[in-house]
């Protein structure tokens, strides 16, 4: 997944799309935005950004789960069989992103990049909602998809890259 | 603006203890995650999916709600086709499930009642309360005449009581949609071009080079196919010229962001028309061909130098002179931007003016990257008697106002309040679609014409605060449980689109069409409503469209062809405007003969004094005015606004990050409830700001009750446009208390 920070307006659709594609409960979400500020009146600058699972290829959270509810699937998506999950919470503490909860059902819950909806042939709620179109999901395998062009012409940064965890979500810059 | 996920930590530690109980919950989700896609597929199958158009703001966005078959809204989802939201819906047009949901939305008729000597509501049956609102009908127009009958409204129910109110008599009517908010605009720029911005604005900002927000913070504001372009145009590599003191977002997408003094927006475009003539840049061949007046213009402008307006504005001459030379390079593929909610200072139309003026000067309307003539297409009128003519209208009550083409809502509420020389007397009002409490300012004035008023019913979803105020309340359903008229809106091209009730009409809510009618035929109107459905009404104007219900409730939204010719003038054409004189008024022989200023002039507004700071608010992007607050989906986005504070005026006064403050204005208005402290330096140190909409004070409205304040409520000094009679909200100015003002707190 690439997010263009320069488009997004963090206005939280795709948040509001995530809950009611996946039913996250209300009072949760499973992506979420951050607003950075930097510099003094009037030489400032901002950023706006929708975070969510990195779907880390070195994921620690996969690292550490004692049942193996939370692996990683074809194509690179981290999941969380709930089933399989005890809600012993040690994700949710290694994540260096915070990007999972623990649901009222009791199992840990997280972005699947709508898995469901891409098997469809469809993209993830949030990339298909975002009014300012500055989300792209895509193969990264592929040189000529959409996301690998945006990494080979555009400025962009991993978030956390200090954790080491190979995140697959992209911020052009 | 972000979901918390402080907030979203301490739900999670509290949801911890319940895995065990649980546990048992896991097994619908299968054994693996291959299952759980399956059981979520085969949910997904299962949705009806039913046409409609949004409600939560302006912008209508044609959308498909899915439902299930126990009839619950799971999801809406924008309508590909539609031109206003290019199949990408807002975070409130998502969220509208939550307008649909809330649990605290009004569920039967309210009527007021006097219980041992408290007032209270009572529920009633619709019978009752129509009964009881016809009779008021008949009786206000023996008395009185119907004209003394008003209506205060927005949005959709707005337009089927509007039926109502003219077919009994009265055209009464106003919305907080003209003085309060783009009025001036469509005056300003009726006065230059001959026709109004209209909505959605017809600016071409997909192809522009260059676009300029005065003001107008648009992914603040989400006025959807206008950020969807933006977006287009930042990834062209359009300029973004952004004129704000405040750093809106607009302002962080911007090359330019000019920092400029509040209120003197006027000095700066002044200047800005000074450079582009001086130095030659404005479009010769446009101006010659579809002007007139330039020369005076060019004479007025003359000694409005960027170092004149240096002063005034504390933007540099440089880059006064910098960004006006990037307009110009850019022509005409340029859009200063009408804005929307422009209603600030009182001089507003002449603001407007200013921007319709700079628009001339760069060639941009009527070209590509600039105005497109935009095109809608006619809904025929469904058969009725044609309307009485009322003695008296809401042209009357604002005649003050030479240049008002809608009711002036703050006209129309001071008229309640008799005086020897009101000579249209206000005596009952209706309110549907609109929390007047926290729309319209100067709530004292509201508060002694409601006193005076003999009658006063308010329909509604949600039990907002005007509703404490009403006789009767009447609990309208949802944009999603109802059938509404055709919406037709002006477009690169023409298209309308159908709302369909998605599922029926939760608690004891009815449709507002339903609501008109029945008041209509009680009181002897049943001519005018000769339907049993309102999808009667649709069913037949459609076919006279060369559609169908069958058809519209497959594609939500259908495109016409153009017949107004194209979209964009053609190099050299022969083009009448429609104005006066058939050119574009650059030079306003209406305004001069009517004793206003021909072309703007830059005039002082008052400053904050010694301890007080200019009072600003604005748009967050997941809410919409005061309505969205209480709805579930937005409020978990974004449950109160925060005052932004420079951090050298927090720490004159120490204040700290997420401090509770209350507000005292300059008439000693002190705001019901707190606010909490965003240190920024986003907002300028003479100014505060926040987003409007909160601190409501119904109690039931369990989530937006007492989070926040509400601006309006602050806002008790207006400056009248004496052009078009707009009330300019953003002359008040606040002191910040950091000690609770009231003895008692309710809570």
């Amino acid at each position: 997944m690439v997010i263009d920070t320069l488009k997004c307006v963090g206005c939280s659709d795709c948040v509001v799309a995530c809950q009611t594609e996946n039913n996250v409960p209300i009072g949760y979400c499973r992506d979420w935005i951050t607003e950075t500020v930097d510099g003094s009146y009037p030489n400032i600058e901002l950023e706006l950004k929708s975070e969510r699972c990195n779907h880390c290829e070195n994921a620690p959270c996969v690292r550490c789960c004692p049942t193996g509810a939370s692996h990683i699937v074809e194509g690179g998506i981290v999941l969380v069989t709930p089933n399989e999950c005890i809600g012993c919470g040690a994700c949710i503490e290694s994540c260096p992103y915070d990007a999972r909860y623990q649901h009222p059902d009791g199992y840990v819950d997280k972005c699947t990049f709508c898995q469901h909806r891409l098997k469809k042939g469809e993209l993830p709620a949030c990339v298909s909602v975002c009014p300012t179109k500055c989300m792209y999901f895509g193969d990264l395998d592929n040189p000529n998809s959409e996301v690998s062009r945006l990494l080979k012409n555009r400025k962009y940064k991993t978030l956390a890259p200090e954790a080491g965890t190979k995140p697959h979500v992209y911020y052009l810059i | 603006m972000s979901t918390s996920r402080r907030k979203f930590i301490k739900i999670s530690a509290l949801g911890f203890g319940g895995v065990a109980a649980s546990a048992s919950a896991f097994n619908m989700f299968g054994t693996n995650s291959y299952l759980n896609e399956l059981v979520l597929d085969s949910i997904a199958k299962k949705l009806n999916v039913t046409p409609t158009y949004c409600e939560v703001c302006f912008w209508k966005c044609a959308a498909w709600a899915h439902s299930d078959n126990e009839g619950n809204i799971i999801k809406i989802i924008g309508n590909e086709t539609d031109p206003h939201c290019y199949g990408r819906l807002c975070p409130r047009g998502t969220g509208g499930i939550g307008m649909y949901s809330d649990e605290d939305r009004l569920k039967k008729p309210l009527i007021r009642t006097n219980i041992d000597g408290e007032q209270t509501f009572r529920e009633a049956s619709w019978e009752e309360a129509l009964d009881i609102i016809a009779n008021k009908f008949k009786s206000i127009k023996e008395k009185y005449g119907s004209e003394a009958f008003a209506l205060l409204k927005h949005g959709s129910p707005g337009k089927h009581l509007e039926h109502l109110f003219k077919a009994y008599g009265s055209d009464t009517i106003a919305e907080p949609a003209y003085a309060q908010c783009r009025g001036a605009r469509e005056a300003g720029f009726a006065l230059t071009y001959g026709s109004w911005v209209g909505s959605p604005e017809p600016t071409d900002i997909r192809d522009t080079k260059c676009l300029v927000l005065i003001g107008s913070h648009i992914g603040e504001n989400m006025h959807n196919s206008q950020v969807q372009e933006m977006s287009d145009a930042i990834d062209n590599g359009a300029t973004i010229i952004t004129v704000d003191p405040r750093f809106s977002t607009a302002a962080s997408k911007s090359k330019h962001w000019l920092a400029i003094k509040p209120a003197t927006d006027i000095a700066l475009m002044l200047a800005w028309m000074n450079v582009i003539i001086e130095e030659g840049l404005y479009d010769k061949n446009y101006v010659e061909k579809y002007t007139t007046g330039f020369n005076e213009l060019k004479d007025h402008v003359l000694n409005f130098t960027p170092e004149w307006a240096y002063g005034i504005t504390t933007i540099k001459p440089e880059v006064i002179r910098e960004t006006a030379r990037e307009m110009a390079n850019a022509s005409p593929s340029v859009i200063v931007h009408p804005g929307r909610h422009v209603s600030w200072y009182g001089d507003d139309t002449q603001r407007a003016r200013a921007m319709a003026i700079l628009n001339g000067l760069l060639g941009s309307w009527g070209r590509r990257g600039g105005f497109y003539f935009k095109e809608s297409i006619k809904v025929p009128k469904f058969p009725s008697p044609t309307y009485p003519h009322p003695k008296w209208d809401w042209k009357d009550i604002g005649e003050k106002y030479p240049m008002a083409q809608m009711g002036i809502t703050t006209e129309v509420i001071r008229a309640a309040i008799p005086s020897e020389d009101n000579k249209y007397p206000v005596k009952a009002m209706m309110v549907a679609g609109t929390n007047i409490t926290k729309s319209i300012p100067e709530k004292a004035l509201l508060e002694k014409a409601i006193e005076e008023l003999e009658f006063l019913v308010v329909m509604d979803t949600m039990p907002m605060d005007v509703t404490g105020y009403a006789d009767i309340v009447l609990p309208e359903c949802t944009y999603l449980e109802r059938y509404d008229g055709i919406r037709s809106a002006t477009n690169r091209e023409p298209s309308i689109a159908v709302r369909f009730p998605a599922v029926k009409p939760k608690y004891d809510s009815k449709p507002g069409w339903w609501v008109a009618k029945q008041i209509g035929e009680r009181i002897g109107l049943g001519d005018y409503f000769n339907y049993n459905d309102y999808e009667e009404v649709i069913a037949w104007q459609l076919e006279q469209m060369g559609t169908s219900i069958e058809e519209m409730r497959k594609i939500g939204v259908k495109h016409f062809p153009r017949t107004s010719g194209p979209l964009f003038l053609k190099e050299g054409e022969k083009y009448e405007f429609p104005t006066e004189s058939g050119k574009i008024e650059l030079y306003s022989k209406q305004l001069k003969s009517l004793g206003f200023d021909p072309m703007p002039n830059y005039t002082k507004h008052p400053e904050p004094p010694q301890g007080f700071y200019r009072l600003n608010y604005g748009r967050a992007p997941m809410h919409t005015f005061s309505r969205t607050a209480n709805n579930p989906n937005l409020n978990d986005l974004k449950s109160e606004n925060d005052l932004w504070v420079n951090p050298k005026v927090a720490r004159i006064l120490g204040l700290r990050k997420g401090q509770e403050v209350w507000l005292r204005n300059q008439d000693e208005v002190t705001s019901t409830f707190s606010i909490k402290v965003r240190v920024t330096e986003r907002v300028r140190w003479d100014s505060v700001y926040m987003v409007h909409g909160f601190g409501h004070d119904n109690k039931k409205l369990s989530r937006a009750y007492g989070k926040g304040i509400n601006d309006t409520q602050l806002i008790s000094k207006v400056a009248v446009d004496p052009i078009m009679g707009g009330t300019g909200m953003r002359g008040n100015f606040v002191e910040i208390l950091t000690e609770n003002p009231h003895k008692t707190v309710e809570i």
